[in-house]
């Protein structure tokens, strides 16, 4: 449902009309309501991503970076303020609606990969379009044709124990796109690489945000790697602290 | 939309990277459904065959013995025994026939005399040899194919006569026909004497399901000879006992006009007991309908099979929390997998499905192996028993089905909790 339209814009990146895909007004998150150890883990976050950007989104553990990022990907509902994602106002989407807009919406990139064990890589891949009711046959040709892109092609037969991690990482990139999600949502997808295969995995996030205008937040606690990215948001104590061009950016 | 082949396949990939442990859960599927298995193939195969027999002898058969009569205390006198006024007497008989003639198709009465055996050069033949009346051989379906049964005339006469089976022919003539064997002279041996028996019929001796039971390849075959012979026969064993002309036991066969075999029984059981015995204070008669013998029989052996079919149960029963606490275990052990499908957008009946479809992929597994060790077993049991069968079409369905049943009942309460779990929390767990 969701595919088609996005796909439409995808060309149509001008500075002029840009899209808002991420759109928070007053988030507010608390932990243990009505309790005596009741948390405020965020407090107030306006956040505006727009289609097309390359964000990351930097802070010290405990900061709330993880919160804002299970809210963002819709794996959690924020306690006060609103949010829409690519139009969608997510204050309004029933619990059991939450999972299609991770299927649609969302492109999960993890630290540790999650590929689903003894599950061939094109599997994985197919694993979202699966979950979206693809017919078989469009989605394998989908799972290359993402496999291609990711150069994992010649190894989709592989099960997940038989890669090596930036191959893994690879595969679950190309996992995150099968579905043409609004946002790919990285959460230090480097972190469990060694720095040259973590270098090769920022490279493919460049490339298929500069080919393919994908709109990606990478989270992370490294500012050389937030560095390279468009905006750099920095988040401390549940709040924006700042927000700064990153040497990504484009002019 | 629920992927049940991709979850197939997960499901058997699974398996077979944890083979022990999959086959460890399934033993008591495994357990349970063969022995059900086993247990309906003995037990039809032996149902039928003892059925097969009875109603060899006839459904509006009745069988009457002679048995203690309990005194007014309800004891009865073991220690007396029976005279010559308590068996059932040609008298008694003839009373009988008047009362019931239009109804009986034919009755036996029958005198074991013992064993004996007939030679001819080397060749040696073995037989029971049984007094009757004539015209009996009938009740028992014992089908003549040459000569004739005794007759009236060869009975009351006590001629040296006998129907011999083709069996005994066989055994003692080998390669005569059997037609040739009529007007043969045997002569049986006996402990008491040996005497000279022309053969007037020969019957086909029937290997029956029981009769195979209870000792395959027996060539012991019953010769029927006149029944005063018969008598005549016990008396010279040791001249002491005595030997009375009465009979301890009669058959019964009632022709067409008898509709309600019970109704039969009861009447002829009334009959002997309050006129011919009335005023005996000893000895009273029991009858017995073949209806109610059937029925005696099947009900003990589905007994048996009730009892072991709960074992199974059991069996099962233990079987299905095994799979449950397994699948506790993987759902457990998948957690961050649940969590990962969860973020890339399964929806939670999605993941209940997937679990539940492993769940019942190791119960059709089990209940497969069970159904082909069943089917192993139960063949080899009622092949021992002499009355090889195969289990029904409908036992495996119903067992396979129920084996899967188990999957979704046991598999339900770990899909569900996996299908429940928080993805935030499932992501985070190590």
């Amino acid at each position: 449902m969701t595919m088609s339209d996005t796909k439409m814009t995808v060309a149509g990146q001008s500075t002029a009309a840009r899209r808002l895909i991420i759109d928070m007004k007053g988030i507010v998150k608390r932990f243990y309501i009505g309790q005596p150890n009741e948390l405020e883990i965020l407090k107030g976050i306006d956040l505006q991503v727009y289609k097309g950007e390359f964000v990351s989104i930097v802070g010290a553990s405990g900061s709330g970076k993880s919160t804002l990022m299970n809210i963002i990907g819709a794996l959690d509902r924020p306690t006060l303020g609103s949010y829409q994602l690519d139009g969608v106002p997510m204050g309004e989407v029933p619990d059991d609606m939450l999972s299609e807009i991770r299927n649609f919406k969302i492109g999960f990139v993890f630290q540790t990969f999650n590929l689903i064990p003894r599950t061939s890589a094109l599997s994985n891949v197919e694993l979202p379009m699966l979950y979206a009711g693809v017919p078989r046959a469009q989605r394998t040709a989908r799972a290359k044709e993402l496999l291609r892109q990711v150069e994992m092609v010649d190894r989709m037969k592989h099960q997940p124990n038989e890669l090596s991690g930036g191959q893994k990482q690879r595969v679950a990139i190309a996992r995150a796109m099968a579905n043409d999600p609004a946002i790919i949502l990285a959460d230090e997808p480097t972190g469990a690489l060694d720095s040259s295969t973590g270098r090769l995995v920022m490279d493919l996030f460049h490339r298929l945000h500069r080919e393919q205008g994908k709109t990606i937040v990478l989270i992370t606690h490294n500012p050389e790697l937030a560095e390279e990215t468009e905006r750099i948001i920095t988040i401390s104590d549940g709040q924006i602290i700042g927000t700064k061009k990153g040497g990504g950016a484009r002019v | 939309m629920f992927n049940f082949k991709e979850n197939i396949s997960l499901a058997v990939n699974g398996l077979r990277s944890n083979k022990m442990r999959a086959l460890l859960t399934m033993l008591g599927i495994i357990i349970g459904i063969s022995s059900v298995i086993t247990i309906v193939t003995v037990g039809d195969s032996m149902t039928k065959s003892i059925t097969d027999v009875f109603n060899d002898m006839g459904a509006n058969s009745v069988q009457l013995y002679i048995t203690d009569r309990p005194d007014e205390n309800g004891n009865t006198n073991w220690s007396r025994p029976y005279q010559e006024e308590d068996y059932i007497s040609d008298e008694m008989i003839d009373q009988f026939l008047e009362a019931f003639g239009d109804r009986v198709a034919c009755w036996a009465v029958s005198e074991s005399v013992g064993y004996g055996q007939a030679l001819n050069g080397h060749n040696k033949a073995e037989a029971r040899i049984q007094g009757v009346n004539a015209n009996a051989l009938g009740i028992n379906n014992i089908d003549i194919i040459a000569g004739h049964d005794l007759n009236e005339r060869e009975v009351s006469g006590e001629k040296s006569v006998a129907v011999i089976s083709d069996k005994f022919v066989e055994d003692l003539f080998p390669g005569l026909p059997i037609h040739e064997a009529l007007g043969k002279e045997i002569k049986l041996q006996l402990s008491q004497g040996t005497y000279t028996f022309a053969v007037v019929g020969v019957y086909q001796y029937e290997v029956s399901g029981m009769a195979a039971m209870m000792g395959a390849g027996s060539v012991t075959t019953n010769i029927f000879i006149p029944m005063g012979v018969a008598k005549d026969m016990s008396r010279d064993t040791d001249g002491v006992t005595t030997v009375y002309d009465g009979y301890y036991m009669m058959q019964i066969k009632g022709n067409e006009k008898v509709t309600d075999s019970k109704a039969f029984t009861e009447e002829i059981d009334n009959y002997f007991n309050n006129k011919l015995y009335r005023h005996n204070k000893y000895v009273m008669v029991r009858t017995e309908s073949m209806d109610s013998m059937i029925g005696q029989m099947t009900s003990s052996l589905d007994m048996i099979k009730l009892a072991i079919s709960i074992i199974a149960a059991i069996s099962l029963l233990v079987g299905g929390i095994g799979v449950m606490n397994i699948m506790l275990v993987s759902v457990t052990e998948r957690t961050r997998e649940i969590g990962t499908r969860k973020a890339l957008g399964a929806k939670n009946i999605a993941i209940r499905i997937q679990f539940i479809v492993e769940s019942m992929i190791i119960c059709l597994f089990g209940g497969v192996i069970g159904v082909i060790l069943g089917t192993t077993f139960g063949r080899l049991g009622s092949t021992l028993l002499g009355a090889p069968g195969w289990p029904s079409v409908s036992i495996v369905l119903i067992a396979v089905g129920f084996s899967m049943g188990i999957g979704v009942f046991f598999g339900y309460y770990p899909a569900n909790k996996a299908a429940k779990l928080d993805p935030i929390e499932a992501l985070r767990y190590e």
